[in-house]
C-alpha cells in the first residue's frame, strides 16, 4: 500500500514538473517576438541596392508584393481558412485582428516608399531596436522608466543618424523624433498597433518640421544620405 | 488588451516548427547586414579617406548588431531549453504509456 502511495506521489511530482516546463514553452514566444523585431532592421538593406532603373522598379514592386501576400495570409487566418497554430507568438488580442507583424511590415513599406532615408532609417530603427528594449525595461522595472529610457534611446538613434546636419537641427530632430516614437509606443489601440505608430508618427512629425523650416526660413535641414547605394556590377548595366 | 500569448497546445508543434525554420534567417540577416555596412565603411570610407561621409554606416552597423546579438542570445537559449523540454516530455510520455 505504501509503495503504491509513493508511486502516486512520484507520478504527481513528475506531472507538476512537466506542467511547469510546458509553461516555459510559452515563454519562448516572448524572445521570438523580440528577435523578430530586431530582424526588421535588415530591411534597411534596401538602401544599399544599386541605383539602376530595373533595380529601382523591383525596389518598388517587391516590398508591395510581400506586404500584400502577408495581408492575404492574415485575412485567411482571421477567416479561419488557415489555422492559427501555424502562427507562433501571436497574442490573444491578435486572434481576431490583423497581427502586429503586418502592421510592422506596413510601417516599413510606407517609410521605404514615401519618406527619404534620412527620416525612414531612424524611424525603422525605433521600431526594431527601441521597441523591444522598451518592452524589456517595462517588464523588469516599470512603465515610467521604460518610456524615459525609450525616449533617450530614440533621441540617440535620431542624433546618430542626423549627424551630418548642424548641431541645433540634430538636437531639434532628436527631440521631435524621440517624443514622436515614445508617444507612438504609448498610445495603444485595439485596431491600430504600436508597431505602426512608433514608425509613422515620428516620420510625419519630422517631415512636417523639415517642410516648415524649408517653407518659413528657406533652409533645407535634411542631411546628406546615410547609406550609399552599392556600386553597380557590370552585368547589371 | 490581453498580453498573453495564444497557447500552443502540445499537439500544435506545427507553429513551433515554423519558428525553427525561420530562425536562421531571422538571426543571420541582421548580422550579415551589419557586416556589409562595416565592410562598406572600411572600403569606401576608411581606406579612401572619406570617413565623415561613411562613418554613419559604421554607427548604423553597431546600432543594429549589438541589440541583435543580445536578443539572439536570449532566443537561442530559449530554443535550446525548448528542445530539452520537448525531449523530456517525449520520454515522460513513454514512461507513462509503459505503466
Amino acid at each position: 500500500m505504501n509503495e503504491f502511495a509513493n508511486k502516486i506521489s512520484d507520478f504527481k511530482n513528475k506531472f507538476v514538473e512537466t506542467q511547469k516546463r510546458i509553461n516555459e514553452i510559452r515563454f519562448d514566444a516572448h524572445w521570438y517576438r523580440r528577435v523578430f523585431h530586431t530582424f526588421g532592421a535588415s530591411f534597411i538593406w534596401y538602401y544599399t541596392l544599386p541605383n539602376v532603373d530595373w533595380v529601382n522598379l523591383l525596389k518598388m514592386i517587391i516590398p508591395i508584393v510581400i506586404v500584400f501576400a502577408l495581408l492575404v495570409i492574415e485575412i485567411l487566418r482571421i477567416k479561419g481558412k488557415i489555422g492559427f497554430n501555424h502562427f507562433f507568438g501571436l497574442r490573444m488580442y491578435e486572434k481576431n485582428r490583423i497581427g502586429s507583424y503586418l502592421f510592422f511590415g506596413i510601417g516599413i513599406l510606407i517609410l521605404l516608399l514615401f519618406f527619404p532615408q534620412q527620416i525612414a532609417i531612424p524611424c525603422i530603427l525605433c521600431a526594431c531596436i527601441a521597441d523591444p528594449i522598451i518592452g524589456e525595461i517595462r517588464i523588469k522595472f516599470n512603465e515610467k522608466t521604460a518610456y524615459l529610457t525609450g525616449f533617450i534611446l530614440c533621441m540617440s538613434i535620431f542624433a546618430l543618424t542626423w549627424y551630418k546636419t548642424s548641431l541645433i537641427f540634430t538636437s531639434l530632430i532628436s527631440l521631435i523624433g524621440g517624443a514622436g516614437a515614445v508617444i507612438g509606443e504609448m498610445k495603444k489601440f485595439w485596431w491600430l498597433d504600436d508597431d505602426l505608430m512608433i514608425q509613422i508618427l515620428p516620420a510625419i512629425m519630422i517631415a512636417a518640421t523639415v517642410a516648415s523650416i524649408q517653407f518659413f526660413f528657406n533652409i533645407n535641414i535634411l542631411p546628406e544620405q546615410l547609406i550609399y547605394p552599392s556600386e553597380i556590377p557590370k552585368w547589371m548595366m | 488588451m490581453e498580453k498573453d500569448y495564444i497557447k500552443i497546445d502540445e499537439k500544435d508543434w506545427k507553429a513551433i516548427r515554423v519558428e525553427i525554420w525561420l530562425s536562421p534567417i531571422i538571426i543571420i540577416s541582421p548580422i550579415l547586414f551589419s557586416g556589409y555596412l562595416i565592410y562598406d565603411w572600411y572600403t569606401r570610407g576608411f581606406l579612401l579617406n572619406e570617413n565623415y561621409r561613411y562613418i554613419g554606416e559604421l554607427f548604423l552597423a553597431i546600432l543594429i548588431l549589438l541589440p541583435n546579438l543580445f536578443f539572439d542570445f536570449k532566443f537561442i537559449k530559449s530554443l535550446i531549453e525548448y528542445n530539452k523540454v520537448k525531449n523530456r516530455l517525449t520520454s515522460f510520455k513513454k514512461q507513462v504509456k509503459g505503466r
